[in-house]
Protein backbone atom coordinates (compact mmCIF):
# COMPACT_ATOMS: atom_id res chain seq x y z
CA UNK A 1 0.00 0.00 0.00
CA UNK A 2 2.90 2.62 0.59
CA UNK A 3 3.05 5.15 -2.10
CA UNK A 4 5.99 7.19 -2.57
CA UNK A 5 6.13 10.29 -0.54
CA UNK A 6 3.42 9.24 1.78
CA UNK A 7 4.49 11.18 4.79
CA UNK A 8 6.24 13.80 5.30
CA UNK A 9 9.79 14.27 6.54
CA UNK A 10 8.31 14.78 9.88
CA UNK A 11 6.23 11.97 9.72
CA UNK A 12 2.91 13.52 8.67
CA UNK A 13 0.23 11.60 6.62
CA UNK A 14 0.40 12.77 3.41
CA UNK A 15 -2.14 12.60 0.55
CA UNK A 16 -1.96 13.11 -3.44
CA UNK A 17 -5.23 15.48 -3.91
CA UNK A 18 -5.78 16.08 -7.62
CA UNK A 19 -7.69 19.35 -8.41
CA UNK A 20 -9.59 19.59 -11.74
CA UNK A 21 -12.24 21.51 -13.35
CA UNK A 22 -12.94 24.23 -16.09
CA UNK A 23 -10.68 27.23 -16.08
CA UNK A 24 -12.10 30.60 -13.77
CA UNK A 25 -14.49 28.11 -11.72
CA UNK A 26 -11.66 29.54 -8.42
CA UNK A 27 -10.11 26.46 -8.05
CA UNK A 28 -6.55 28.57 -7.66
CA UNK A 29 -8.76 30.79 -4.94
CA UNK A 30 -9.97 27.55 -3.69
CA UNK A 31 -6.54 26.71 -2.62
CA UNK A 32 -5.41 30.15 -1.94
CA UNK A 33 -8.07 30.96 0.57
CA UNK A 34 -7.20 27.98 2.71
CA UNK A 35 -3.45 28.45 2.36
CA UNK A 36 -3.22 32.07 3.29
CA UNK A 37 -6.60 33.20 4.21
CA UNK A 38 -7.02 35.52 1.13
CA UNK A 39 -9.69 36.09 -1.01
CA UNK A 40 -7.88 36.62 -4.64
CA UNK A 41 -10.34 38.30 -7.20
CA UNK A 42 -8.05 38.91 -9.85
CA UNK A 43 -8.48 35.97 -12.66
CA UNK A 44 -5.14 34.89 -13.53
CA UNK A 45 -5.06 31.39 -15.32
CA UNK A 46 -2.94 28.62 -13.87
CA UNK A 47 -0.43 27.33 -16.74
CA UNK A 48 0.12 23.30 -16.08
CA UNK A 49 -0.01 22.58 -12.72
CA UNK A 50 0.84 24.46 -9.19
CA UNK A 51 1.18 22.36 -6.34
CA UNK A 52 0.51 23.68 -2.39
CA UNK A 53 0.38 21.62 0.87
CA UNK A 54 -2.31 21.70 3.06
CA UNK A 55 -2.44 21.32 6.33
CA UNK A 56 -5.40 20.06 8.55
CA UNK A 57 -5.40 19.19 12.46
CA UNK A 58 -7.25 16.63 13.10
CA UNK A 59 -8.50 14.75 16.25
CA UNK A 60 -6.09 11.88 14.63
CA UNK A 61 -3.75 13.77 14.24
CA UNK A 62 -1.95 16.18 11.40
CA UNK A 63 -3.09 15.18 7.85
CA UNK A 64 -1.11 17.15 4.71
CA UNK A 65 -2.90 17.31 1.47
CA UNK A 66 -0.14 18.21 -1.69
CA UNK A 67 -2.95 19.66 -3.68
CA UNK A 68 -2.12 19.60 -7.29
CA UNK A 69 -4.01 22.43 -8.30
CA UNK A 70 -4.53 21.96 -12.55
CA UNK A 71 -5.04 24.34 -15.28
CA UNK A 72 -8.30 24.59 -16.01
CA UNK A 73 -7.81 25.61 -19.43
CA UNK A 74 -7.11 24.15 -22.45
CA UNK A 75 -4.73 25.99 -23.47
CA UNK A 76 -2.79 26.05 -20.18
CA UNK A 77 -3.43 22.39 -19.91
CA UNK A 78 0.41 21.32 -20.23
CA UNK A 79 0.74 17.45 -19.02
CA UNK A 80 -3.08 17.08 -18.42
CA UNK A 81 -3.62 13.77 -17.09
CA UNK A 82 0.06 13.67 -16.70
CA UNK A 83 -0.47 15.38 -13.15
CA UNK A 84 -2.91 12.53 -12.29
CA UNK A 85 -0.87 10.20 -11.55
CA UNK A 86 -0.95 8.65 -8.24
CA UNK A 87 -3.47 10.98 -7.00
CA UNK A 88 -5.29 9.64 -3.81
CA UNK A 89 -7.98 11.99 -4.19
CA UNK A 90 -9.61 14.65 -6.27
CA UNK A 91 -12.26 17.56 -5.93
CA UNK A 92 -13.89 18.37 -9.33
CA UNK A 93 -15.12 22.14 -9.18
CA UNK A 94 -17.50 23.52 -11.54
CA UNK A 95 -18.99 27.15 -11.04
CA UNK A 96 -22.62 27.46 -10.44
CA UNK A 97 -22.97 30.55 -12.40
CA UNK A 98 -21.92 28.77 -15.51
CA UNK A 99 -24.23 26.13 -17.06
CA UNK A 100 -20.59 24.95 -19.18
CA UNK A 101 -19.05 23.97 -16.37
CA UNK A 102 -20.84 22.21 -15.05
CA UNK A 103 -21.70 20.06 -18.57
CA UNK A 104 -17.98 19.73 -18.34
CA UNK A 105 -18.09 17.89 -15.06
CA UNK A 106 -18.50 14.24 -17.08
CA UNK A 107 -15.29 14.99 -19.34
CA UNK A 108 -13.63 15.65 -16.28
CA UNK A 109 -14.54 13.29 -13.89
CA UNK A 110 -13.72 10.13 -16.92
CA UNK A 111 -10.00 11.55 -17.67
CA UNK A 112 -9.85 11.44 -13.67
CA UNK A 113 -10.75 7.82 -13.46
CA UNK A 114 -8.99 6.31 -16.41
CA UNK A 115 -6.08 7.44 -14.42
CA UNK A 116 -6.97 7.49 -10.62
CA UNK A 117 -9.49 4.28 -9.93
CA UNK A 118 -12.08 4.16 -7.53
CA UNK A 119 -10.55 7.32 -5.20
CA UNK A 120 -12.73 9.14 -3.07
CA UNK A 121 -14.12 12.78 -5.41
CA UNK A 122 -15.96 15.29 -4.11
CA UNK A 123 -17.41 17.39 -6.67
CA UNK A 124 -17.74 21.47 -5.43
CA UNK A 125 -19.98 23.72 -6.88
CA UNK A 126 -18.21 26.70 -6.02
CA UNK A 127 -19.40 30.83 -6.37
CA UNK A 128 -22.89 29.77 -4.38
CA UNK A 129 -22.79 33.31 -2.99
CA UNK A 130 -23.49 34.62 -6.04
CA UNK A 131 -27.22 35.56 -6.22
CA UNK A 132 -27.72 35.06 -9.99
CA UNK A 133 -26.94 31.12 -10.19
CA UNK A 134 -27.67 29.28 -13.45
CA UNK A 135 -27.11 25.59 -11.96
CA UNK A 136 -29.77 25.34 -9.58
CA UNK A 137 -29.27 22.47 -7.18
CA UNK A 138 -31.40 20.31 -8.45
CA UNK A 139 -30.06 20.08 -11.53
CA UNK A 140 -27.01 18.96 -9.67
CA UNK A 141 -27.21 14.89 -10.16
CA UNK A 142 -24.22 13.81 -11.61
CA UNK A 143 -22.74 12.89 -8.40
CA UNK A 144 -25.34 10.37 -7.95
CA UNK A 145 -24.40 8.43 -10.54
CA UNK A 146 -21.12 8.16 -9.82
CA UNK A 147 -20.78 7.87 -6.41
CA UNK A 148 -18.92 11.29 -5.88
CA UNK A 149 -20.13 13.54 -2.81
CA UNK A 150 -21.27 17.46 -3.81
CA UNK A 151 -20.79 19.74 -1.92
CA UNK A 152 -21.99 23.61 -2.61
CA UNK A 153 -19.61 25.81 -1.57
CA UNK A 154 -18.09 29.28 -1.82
CA UNK A 155 -14.35 30.48 -1.72
CA UNK A 156 -15.50 34.19 -1.22
CA UNK A 157 -17.54 33.87 1.71
CA UNK A 158 -16.33 30.48 3.22
CA UNK A 159 -19.51 28.55 2.74
CA UNK A 160 -18.60 24.98 3.25
CA UNK A 161 -15.34 25.74 2.17
CA UNK A 162 -14.09 22.99 4.89
CA UNK A 163 -16.30 20.31 3.89
CA UNK A 164 -14.77 19.02 0.76
CA UNK A 165 -10.99 18.64 2.91
CA UNK A 166 -13.19 16.86 5.88
CA UNK A 167 -14.98 14.60 3.28
CA UNK A 168 -11.83 13.36 1.68
CA UNK A 169 -9.80 13.10 5.04
CA UNK A 170 -12.67 10.89 6.58
CA UNK A 171 -12.34 8.55 3.44
CA UNK A 172 -8.90 8.22 3.48
CA UNK A 173 -8.42 7.53 7.19
CA UNK A 174 -11.37 5.51 7.24
CA UNK A 175 -13.48 7.67 9.97
CA UNK A 176 -16.63 8.95 9.41
CA UNK A 177 -16.36 11.01 12.27
CA UNK A 178 -12.96 12.75 11.88
CA UNK A 179 -12.90 16.06 12.82
CA UNK A 180 -10.70 19.01 12.80
CA UNK A 181 -8.87 20.38 16.12
CA UNK A 182 -6.90 23.37 17.18
CA UNK A 183 -3.72 23.43 15.48
CA UNK A 184 -1.09 23.82 18.24
CA UNK A 185 -0.51 27.22 18.94
CA UNK A 186 3.27 27.39 20.54
CA UNK A 187 3.98 30.12 22.63
CA UNK A 188 5.18 33.19 20.47
CA UNK A 189 8.73 34.78 21.40
CA UNK A 190 8.94 38.16 23.52
CA UNK A 191 9.94 39.96 20.61
CA UNK A 192 12.56 42.51 21.41
CA UNK A 193 11.98 45.54 19.27
CA UNK A 194 14.27 46.88 16.32
CA UNK A 195 13.68 50.23 16.35
CA UNK A 196 15.22 50.62 12.49
CA UNK A 197 13.06 48.12 11.23
CA UNK A 198 9.96 49.49 13.92
CA UNK A 199 10.97 52.88 12.35
CA UNK A 200 10.12 51.66 8.94
CA UNK A 201 6.97 49.57 10.13
CA UNK A 202 5.64 52.62 11.60
CA UNK A 203 5.53 54.40 8.92
CA UNK A 204 4.16 52.01 7.21
CA UNK A 205 1.26 52.16 9.02
CA UNK A 206 0.11 55.26 8.27
CA UNK A 207 -0.19 54.34 4.34
CA UNK A 208 -1.50 51.37 5.18
CA UNK A 209 -4.71 52.43 7.46
CA UNK A 210 -5.72 54.70 4.35
CA UNK A 211 -5.52 51.73 1.93
CA UNK A 212 -8.88 50.33 1.30
CA UNK A 213 -9.87 46.82 2.95
CA UNK A 214 -11.27 44.62 0.33
CA UNK A 215 -14.26 44.13 1.60
CA UNK A 216 -14.83 46.58 4.29
CA UNK A 217 -18.94 46.81 3.75
CA UNK A 218 -19.67 43.40 4.54
CA UNK A 219 -20.94 42.78 7.83
CA UNK A 220 -19.09 40.69 10.60
CA UNK A 221 -22.26 38.54 12.22
CA UNK A 222 -21.22 37.66 16.10
CA UNK B 1 -12.07 0.91 15.47
CA UNK B 2 -9.97 1.50 18.27
CA UNK B 3 -11.00 5.02 19.87
CA UNK B 4 -8.73 5.80 22.46
CA UNK B 5 -6.07 3.89 21.34
CA UNK B 6 -2.78 5.58 22.25
CA UNK B 7 -0.60 2.86 22.24
CA UNK B 8 3.11 2.81 19.81
CA UNK B 9 0.88 3.43 16.71
CA UNK B 10 -0.59 6.35 17.79
CA UNK B 11 2.66 7.77 18.85
CA UNK B 12 4.26 6.65 15.58
CA UNK B 13 1.81 8.48 13.26
CA UNK B 14 1.26 11.50 15.78
CA UNK B 15 2.40 14.27 13.72
CA UNK B 16 3.74 16.66 16.37
CA UNK B 17 7.25 16.84 15.16
CA UNK B 18 6.23 18.86 12.60
CA UNK B 19 4.95 21.60 15.63
CA UNK B 20 8.73 22.29 16.21
CA UNK B 21 10.54 19.88 19.04
CA UNK B 22 11.63 23.12 20.61
CA UNK B 23 7.93 23.51 22.32
CA UNK B 24 7.48 23.17 26.05
CA UNK B 25 3.68 24.05 26.51
CA UNK B 26 1.37 22.05 27.55
CA UNK B 27 3.67 19.11 29.10
CA UNK B 28 1.82 17.37 31.87
CA UNK B 29 -0.27 20.65 32.82
CA UNK B 30 -2.85 17.80 33.44
CA UNK B 31 -5.01 20.11 31.46
CA UNK B 32 -7.60 17.64 29.85
CA UNK B 33 -8.82 19.32 26.85
CA UNK B 34 -10.09 22.46 25.39
CA UNK B 35 -12.53 24.43 26.69
CA UNK B 36 -13.14 21.40 28.90
CA UNK B 37 -14.11 19.30 25.96
CA UNK B 38 -11.99 15.65 26.25
CA UNK B 39 -11.33 13.70 23.32
CA UNK B 40 -14.00 11.13 23.83
CA UNK B 41 -17.14 13.24 23.08
CA UNK B 42 -15.14 14.51 20.15
CA UNK B 43 -17.22 18.13 20.56
CA UNK B 44 -17.79 18.79 16.24
CA UNK B 45 -16.43 22.99 17.26
CA UNK B 46 -15.37 22.46 13.43
CA UNK B 47 -18.77 22.04 12.48
CA UNK B 48 -21.03 23.84 13.91
CA UNK B 49 -24.04 25.40 12.32
CA UNK B 50 -23.72 27.69 9.29
CA UNK B 51 -22.68 31.28 10.39
CA UNK B 52 -21.88 31.94 6.99
CA UNK B 53 -23.88 33.34 4.12
CA UNK B 54 -26.23 30.40 3.24
CA UNK B 55 -26.75 29.25 -0.17
CA UNK B 56 -29.42 30.96 -2.52
CA UNK B 57 -31.66 27.95 -2.25
CA UNK B 58 -32.34 24.16 -1.64
CA UNK B 59 -28.89 23.49 0.21
CA UNK B 60 -30.80 20.98 2.46
CA UNK B 61 -30.64 18.17 -0.35
CA UNK B 62 -26.86 18.95 -1.23
CA UNK B 63 -26.07 18.04 2.18
CA UNK B 64 -26.23 13.86 1.84
CA UNK B 65 -23.64 11.90 2.13
CA UNK B 66 -22.11 10.01 -0.60
CA UNK B 67 -22.52 6.23 0.29
CA UNK B 68 -19.33 4.96 -1.56
CA UNK B 69 -16.44 2.70 0.51
CA UNK B 70 -13.00 2.98 0.15
CA UNK B 71 -10.21 1.21 1.46
CA UNK B 72 -8.75 3.81 3.63
CA UNK B 73 -4.84 4.76 3.24
CA UNK B 74 -3.91 5.27 6.14
CA UNK B 75 -4.75 3.85 9.94
CA UNK B 76 -4.55 6.96 12.76
CA UNK B 77 -5.11 6.19 15.95
CA UNK B 78 -6.79 9.46 17.77
CA UNK B 79 -4.57 11.39 19.85
CA UNK B 80 -4.73 13.83 22.66
CA UNK B 81 -6.25 16.98 21.62
CA UNK B 82 -3.58 19.36 22.25
CA UNK B 83 -4.66 23.01 21.52
CA UNK B 84 -1.52 24.65 23.02
CA UNK B 85 -3.02 26.70 25.05
CA UNK B 86 -3.53 24.86 28.42
CA UNK B 87 -2.44 26.52 31.31
CA UNK B 88 -3.56 29.78 29.40
CA UNK B 89 -6.76 32.06 30.73
CA UNK B 90 -8.86 33.76 28.21
CA UNK B 91 -8.84 37.62 29.17
CA UNK B 92 -11.05 38.81 25.70
CA UNK B 93 -12.73 36.98 22.97
CA UNK B 94 -13.49 39.33 19.71
CA UNK B 95 -15.39 37.85 16.59
CA UNK B 96 -13.03 39.54 13.86
CA UNK B 97 -11.83 39.73 10.21
CA UNK B 98 -8.01 40.17 9.99
CA UNK B 99 -6.08 41.03 7.60
CA UNK B 100 -2.73 41.21 6.80
CA UNK B 101 -0.79 44.21 4.22
CA UNK B 102 0.97 43.08 1.44
CA UNK B 103 3.62 45.08 0.94
CA UNK B 104 4.56 43.87 -2.88
CA UNK B 105 0.80 44.57 -4.11
CA UNK B 106 0.48 47.46 -1.51
CA UNK B 107 -2.85 46.08 -0.63
CA UNK B 108 -4.53 44.55 2.17
CA UNK B 109 -5.79 40.94 2.14
CA UNK B 110 -7.90 38.43 3.92
CA UNK B 111 -6.25 36.68 6.08
CA UNK B 112 -8.82 35.02 8.07
CA UNK B 113 -11.65 34.89 9.71
CA UNK B 114 -12.88 33.56 13.77
CA UNK B 115 -11.89 34.82 17.53
CA UNK B 116 -9.52 36.41 18.13
CA UNK B 117 -8.54 36.21 21.99
CA UNK B 118 -6.15 37.59 24.61
CA UNK B 119 -4.85 34.52 26.59
CA UNK B 120 -3.11 34.93 30.01
CA UNK B 121 0.17 32.59 30.85
CA UNK B 122 -0.40 31.17 34.12
CA UNK B 123 3.42 30.75 33.79
CA UNK B 124 4.85 33.75 32.66
CA UNK B 125 2.06 36.01 33.39
CA UNK B 126 2.35 37.17 30.14
CA UNK B 127 -0.51 37.85 27.53
CA UNK B 128 -0.24 36.71 23.93
CA UNK B 129 -3.00 37.30 20.85
CA UNK B 130 -4.41 34.28 19.41
CA UNK B 131 -6.28 33.89 16.30
CA UNK B 132 -7.78 30.77 14.41
CA UNK B 133 -9.75 30.23 11.43
CA UNK B 134 -12.87 29.37 12.46
CA UNK B 135 -14.00 25.94 11.35
CA UNK B 136 -10.30 24.60 9.97
CA UNK B 137 -8.79 26.27 13.71
CA UNK B 138 -6.01 26.85 11.67
CA UNK B 139 -3.83 29.64 13.15
CA UNK B 140 -4.24 32.76 11.62
CA UNK B 141 -2.21 35.74 14.05
CA UNK B 142 -0.01 34.28 17.16
CA UNK B 143 2.00 37.35 18.66
CA UNK B 144 2.78 38.61 22.08
CA UNK B 145 1.21 41.55 23.05
CA UNK B 146 4.13 44.29 22.86
CA UNK B 147 4.23 47.02 24.79
CA UNK B 148 4.43 50.06 22.56
CA UNK B 149 2.41 49.06 19.77
CA UNK B 150 0.32 51.49 18.14
CA UNK B 151 -3.50 50.92 17.27
CA UNK B 152 -4.21 53.15 14.16
CA UNK B 153 -8.04 53.82 13.31
CA UNK B 154 -8.55 52.43 9.69
CA UNK B 155 -9.49 55.40 7.84
CA UNK B 156 -12.45 53.21 5.92
CA UNK B 157 -13.92 52.06 9.11
CA UNK B 158 -14.08 52.84 12.26
CA UNK B 159 -14.47 48.84 13.61
CA UNK B 160 -11.11 48.45 12.41
CA UNK B 161 -7.72 48.95 14.19
CA UNK B 162 -4.21 48.73 12.55
CA UNK B 163 -0.92 47.97 13.67
CA UNK B 164 2.67 46.18 12.98
CA UNK B 165 3.87 43.44 14.84
CA UNK B 166 6.13 40.52 14.71
CA UNK B 167 3.94 37.56 14.24
CA UNK B 168 4.41 33.88 14.77
CA UNK B 169 1.43 32.08 13.58
CA UNK B 170 3.78 30.34 10.97
CA UNK B 171 6.14 29.48 13.37
CA UNK B 172 8.41 31.58 11.95
CA UNK B 173 9.15 35.06 12.86
CA UNK B 174 7.36 37.83 10.58
CA UNK B 175 6.73 41.69 10.13
CA UNK B 176 3.51 41.96 9.32
CA UNK B 177 1.15 45.09 9.50
CA UNK B 178 -2.44 43.59 10.76
CA UNK B 179 -5.73 44.71 10.35
CA UNK B 180 -7.98 43.65 12.84
CA UNK B 181 -11.98 44.82 11.34
CA UNK B 182 -15.08 44.29 14.40
CA UNK B 183 -18.82 43.79 14.16
CA UNK B 184 -19.73 47.36 15.42
CA UNK B 185 -17.58 50.44 16.65
CA UNK B 186 -18.35 49.48 20.08
CA UNK B 187 -16.62 46.25 20.00
CA UNK B 188 -13.97 47.73 18.23
CA UNK B 189 -13.49 50.15 21.08
CA UNK B 190 -13.46 47.20 23.72
CA UNK B 191 -11.07 45.19 21.68
CA UNK B 192 -8.66 48.45 22.02
CA UNK B 193 -9.37 48.31 25.80
CA UNK B 194 -8.30 45.00 26.32
CA UNK B 195 -5.25 45.49 23.83
CA UNK B 196 -4.18 48.44 25.97
CA UNK B 197 -4.58 47.29 29.34
CA UNK B 198 -2.79 43.96 27.91
CA UNK B 199 0.39 45.97 26.54
CA UNK B 200 0.23 47.47 30.06
CA UNK B 201 0.77 44.29 31.84
CA UNK B 202 3.48 42.84 29.10
CA UNK B 203 5.38 46.19 29.76
CA UNK B 204 5.38 45.58 33.93
CA UNK B 205 5.90 42.12 33.32
CA UNK B 206 9.02 42.42 31.26
CA UNK B 207 10.08 45.07 33.80
CA UNK B 208 9.59 42.37 35.95
CA UNK B 209 11.93 40.12 34.13
CA UNK B 210 14.85 42.82 33.78
CA UNK B 211 15.02 43.13 37.65
CA UNK B 212 15.49 39.62 37.76
CA UNK B 213 18.09 39.63 35.71
CA UNK B 214 16.69 36.86 34.00
CA UNK B 215 15.86 36.07 30.33
CA UNK B 216 12.30 34.56 29.44
CA UNK B 217 12.34 30.62 29.19
CA UNK B 218 14.73 28.53 27.02
CA UNK B 219 12.23 28.39 24.14
CA UNK B 220 11.65 31.83 23.63
CA UNK B 221 15.58 32.44 24.18
CA UNK B 222 15.95 30.35 21.21
CA UNK B 223 13.29 32.11 19.08
CA UNK B 224 14.73 35.39 19.77
CA UNK B 225 17.73 34.76 18.82
CA UNK B 226 16.38 33.26 15.61
CA UNK B 227 14.36 35.98 15.51
CA UNK B 228 17.29 38.37 15.78
CA UNK B 229 18.79 36.69 13.26
CA UNK B 230 16.21 37.51 10.31
CA UNK B 231 16.06 41.09 11.57
CA UNK B 232 19.62 41.59 11.63
CA UNK B 233 19.74 40.80 8.22
CA UNK B 234 16.34 43.22 7.22
CA UNK B 235 18.57 45.99 9.01
CA UNK B 236 21.59 45.08 7.21
CA UNK B 237 19.36 44.84 3.77
CA UNK B 238 18.11 48.59 5.16
CA UNK B 239 21.24 49.43 5.96
CA UNK B 240 22.47 48.34 2.69
CA UNK B 241 19.96 51.03 0.85
CA UNK B 242 20.78 53.70 2.86
CA UNK B 243 24.52 52.75 1.96
CA UNK B 244 27.82 54.54 0.81
CA UNK B 245 27.24 57.45 3.74
CA UNK B 246 27.45 55.73 6.20
CA UNK B 247 30.10 54.05 4.86
CA UNK B 248 32.25 56.95 4.08
CA UNK B 249 31.83 58.35 7.91
CA UNK B 250 32.63 55.37 9.04
CA UNK B 251 36.00 55.32 6.77
CA UNK B 252 36.79 59.01 8.02
CA UNK B 253 36.67 58.14 11.54
CA UNK B 254 39.20 55.31 11.01
CA UNK B 255 41.42 57.23 9.12
CA UNK B 256 41.75 59.91 11.69
CA UNK B 257 42.34 57.39 14.19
Amino acid sequence: MALPGQTTPEGVPAFKLVLVGDGGTGKTTFVKRHLTGEFEKKYEPTIGVEVHPLDFTTNRGKLRFFCWDTAGQEKFGGLRDGYYIHGQCAIIMFDVTSRLTYKNVPTWHRDLCRVCEGIPIVLCGNKVDVKNRQVKPKQVTFHRKKNLQYHEISAKSNYNYEKPFLYLARKLVGDPNLHFVEQVALKPPEVVIDTVQQAQYEQQLQDAANAPLPDEDDDIAE
Amino acid sequence: MAENGKGEEAKASSPSPVFGSASTFGAGTGFGGFKGVSTATSSRQAEKPEDDTPPEEGSGETEEECQAEFRPIVQLEEVERVSGEEGEETLADFKSKLYRFDNDSGEWKERGIGQVRLLKSNDTGKIRLLMRQEKTLKIRANHFVMPGTKLQEHSGSEKAWVYSTVDFADEEQKPELFCFRFSSIERAQEFKKHFEDAMAHNDKALAADEEQGESPGDESTEAAKEKHAVEKSEADELAGKVGEVKVSEEDDKSSQA
